[in-house]
């Protein structure tokens, strides 16, 4: 029943999301359609961390590098031909970089909080080059004035096409990451996250494991940063950095690791509060969120997604104790 | 040549003070603190409110251990110690401090730069080079504090405790020894450290919230090039970093050199796992 209630939350909110541009104005339909790419972004790096176990602190960086690369192609002109090869290297070079990364860091036995802060070292570090590299990157000022995506069928000039693409591709791309992680790779990563020698000592080739997981994740991210090009029209040296970076363990922690449901309500929740009260709280919106992460991180560990299935088993409890009177 | 050798050994042995901090509290009590960043600042910060008190510059640097220590000690007591057997999450938490403790620093003095006036004007002739005598200091009061740290976890009784500790807790707990006090005290040892870092710095840099973020990203790669659980190796460490930044700057832009230096440790990490001055497994 719980499978069948899911299945068709699932649709409508799909469903919700498809009438957006048809039912609300311009400034909404672009805010859904930026919650719906940090929704993907978080899902990626909970495959790597709520799954495998492996934190990355610098996500943003793998973000950025998949924009920059769409950009830097974009930037050169539009057509079909531009574009799937901008898709392409907005993907192939995060997962690529994420797989050199992986292969020297894993294979040299640094898991754990030691791959957290080289992580974080390659976003802060990437920010910087990105905004030295002026010549390459646009510098301080970023990527601007790139051509339309052209996908053959339909070009993504508008933002009702920009939004329906990014829908249809986060759509997608969640169903595929769900697929994954019930599939014996998924169940293979959450081995090493439970409990990485026992793992390895039943004959799991945990190195590899842990390198192509990253190397998915980051592919992912580079997506997410693909899709961020039709809608903002716009790339800059802050996608990569620290703070960007943040934002999405923030999302992860907040949502509940290990669920891919979780960040995604992590990333709408926190990113639409941001939206609606950081003009408000000013400089106190980060020290909110910084005393947050702690106090979730404390108190519950499982993020918003325990606290929404811990009521929702109460209810059930509720409801099943009264069909039991009723059958008796 | 002769005064990029000289700034190579103050980058090194000011990056060690900041680096041993922090190797001190993840090497014995094996939490990563990613708000070591923000105590190195916050030493920084307490020299700029003490002078624009009214009070030395001097004072301020005597004064910033101590502040930083007892925030250390707040904070390990307070927050850190419950998360002691959950790594990552222990990560998490000091992350989420550090952003926290960034932005209670903004509200507190502002996000513009601030400056701190050099308290030792002039310059000594050093083999026909004029160096500043503040930077000389820096280097001899670096070096000496670091070797009055050494000496102190391997030579006296409390360095004796606190091996016992990371070695068996409760064998340790058994021989009488507080084990809970001696996990406050190392953490108050390395934010401490981390203070009197960003104490001695603060005249040398523009004090900035984010300043702390370089300082702590520089003193991982000392602490994972020199090699983790070794005091001696981070020092090690730091000689590398600090030289390899000063050399390679020599040649080429700051941002480039912390670039290449990053790609050379993460292939260092590669080739020897346990880090450039340690022997033992790889972690």
């Amino acid at each position: 029943v719980s499978r069948l209630v899911g299945t068709a939350a699932f649709g409508l909110v799909v469903l919700a999301l498809a009438v957006v541009p048809s039912v609300t104005g311009q400034h909404l339909t672009a805010l859904i359609g930026r919650f719906l790419i940090f929704a993907l972004l978080a899902v990626s790096l909970d495959l790597l961390w709520g799954y495998a176990g492996q934190l990355s602190l610098g996500h943003a960086a793998f973000f950025g590098l998949g924009a920059y690369a769409a950009g830097l192609v974009l930037v050169g002109g539009g057509g079909v031909a531009r574009s799937a090869l901008a898709i392409g290297l907005a993907v192939t070079v995060p997962a690529a970089a994420a797989l050199v990364m992986g292969y020297l860091l894993f294979r040299g036995g640094v898991g754990g909080v030691y791959f957290a802060i080289v992580t974080l070292l390659v976003s802060l570090l990437l920010e910087q080059l990105a905004i030295t590299w002026s010549g390459f990157t646009g510098g301080i000022n970023g990527l601007f004035g790139m051509a339309p995506v052209d996908l053959g069928v339909v070009t993504i000039g508008s933002l009702r096409s920009a939004y329906y693409l990014i829908l249809f591709v986060t759509v997608g791309a969640f169903l595929a990451s769900r697929w994954l992680t019930r599939t014996p790779f998924g169940r293979a990563l959450t081995a090493i996250r439970s409990h990485e020698h026992r793992a390895h000592s039943l004959g799991l080739s945990v190195v590899t494991l842990k390198t192509v997981v990253f190397t998915v994740s980051c592919g992912l991210a580079g997506l997410a940063g693909f899709l961020y090009v039709p809608l903002e029209r716009f790339v800059y040296p802050t996608q990569l950095g620290l703070v960007a970076s943040t934002s999405v363990v923030v999302w992860v922690v907040i949502g509940g690791r290990g669920t891919l449901v979780g960040p995604v309500l992590g990333a709408v929740v926190v990113e639409y509060l941001a939206s609606a009260l950081s003009g408000r709280l000013q400089g106190y919106w980060m020290l909110v969120i910084g005393l947050f992460l702690v106090a979730v991180v404390m108190l519950r560990p499982g993020g918003l997604y325990s606290v929404l299935t811990a009521g929702w088993e109460r209810g059930r409890a509720l409801v099943g104790a009264e069909g039991d009177w009723r059958r008796a | 040549m002769g005064i990029t050798i000289l700034n190579g050994l103050m980058l090194a042995s000011t990056l060690a003070l900041v680096a041993i901090g922090l190797a001190i509290i993840f090497g014995l009590l094996r939490v990563v603190n990613l708000a070591h960043g923000e105590l190195f600042i916050i030493g920084g910060y307490t020299v700029f409110a003490v002078q624009s008190a009214g009070g030395s510059v001097w004072l301020g640097v005597a004064l910033a251990p101590l502040v930083v220590g007892a925030i250390g000690a707040l904070l390990d007591r307070g927050l850190l110690r419950h998360l002691y057997d959950r790594p990552l999450d222990t990560l998490v938490a000091t992350w989420g401090l550090s952003i926290a403790l960034r932005e209670i620093l903004k509200l507190a003095f502002g996000a513009d730069t601030k400056n701190v006036p050099v308290p030792l004007a002039g310059r000594v002739d050093l083999f026909g080079i004029a160096y500043p005598s503040y930077r000389l200091l820096l280097i001899g009061a670096s070096s000496a504090v670091l070797v009055g740290v050494l000496l102190l976890f391997a030579r006296t009784p409390f360095g004796a405790k606190v091996k016992a500790v990371v070695q068996n807790r409760d064998m340790a707990e058994a021989m009488g020894i507080d084990s809970h006090r001696i996990d406050a005290l190392v953490f108050a040892i390395g934010a401490a450290l981390a203070g009197l870092a960003g104490a001695l710095m603060a005249p040398l840099l523009g004090l900035r919230a984010e300043v702390g973020l370089f300082f702590l990203a520089r003193s991982f790669l000392v602490v994972i090039v020199g090699g983790v659980g070794s005091l001696l190796g981070t020092v090690g460490g730091a000689a590398v970093i600090g030289g390899g930044e000063a050399g390679i700057s020599y040649f080429t832009r700051p941002v480039l050199a912390q670039s290449l230096l990053f790609l050379l440790a993460i292939v260092l990490i590669r080739l020897r796992p346990q880090g450039l001055f340690t022997r033992g497994e790889a972690r």
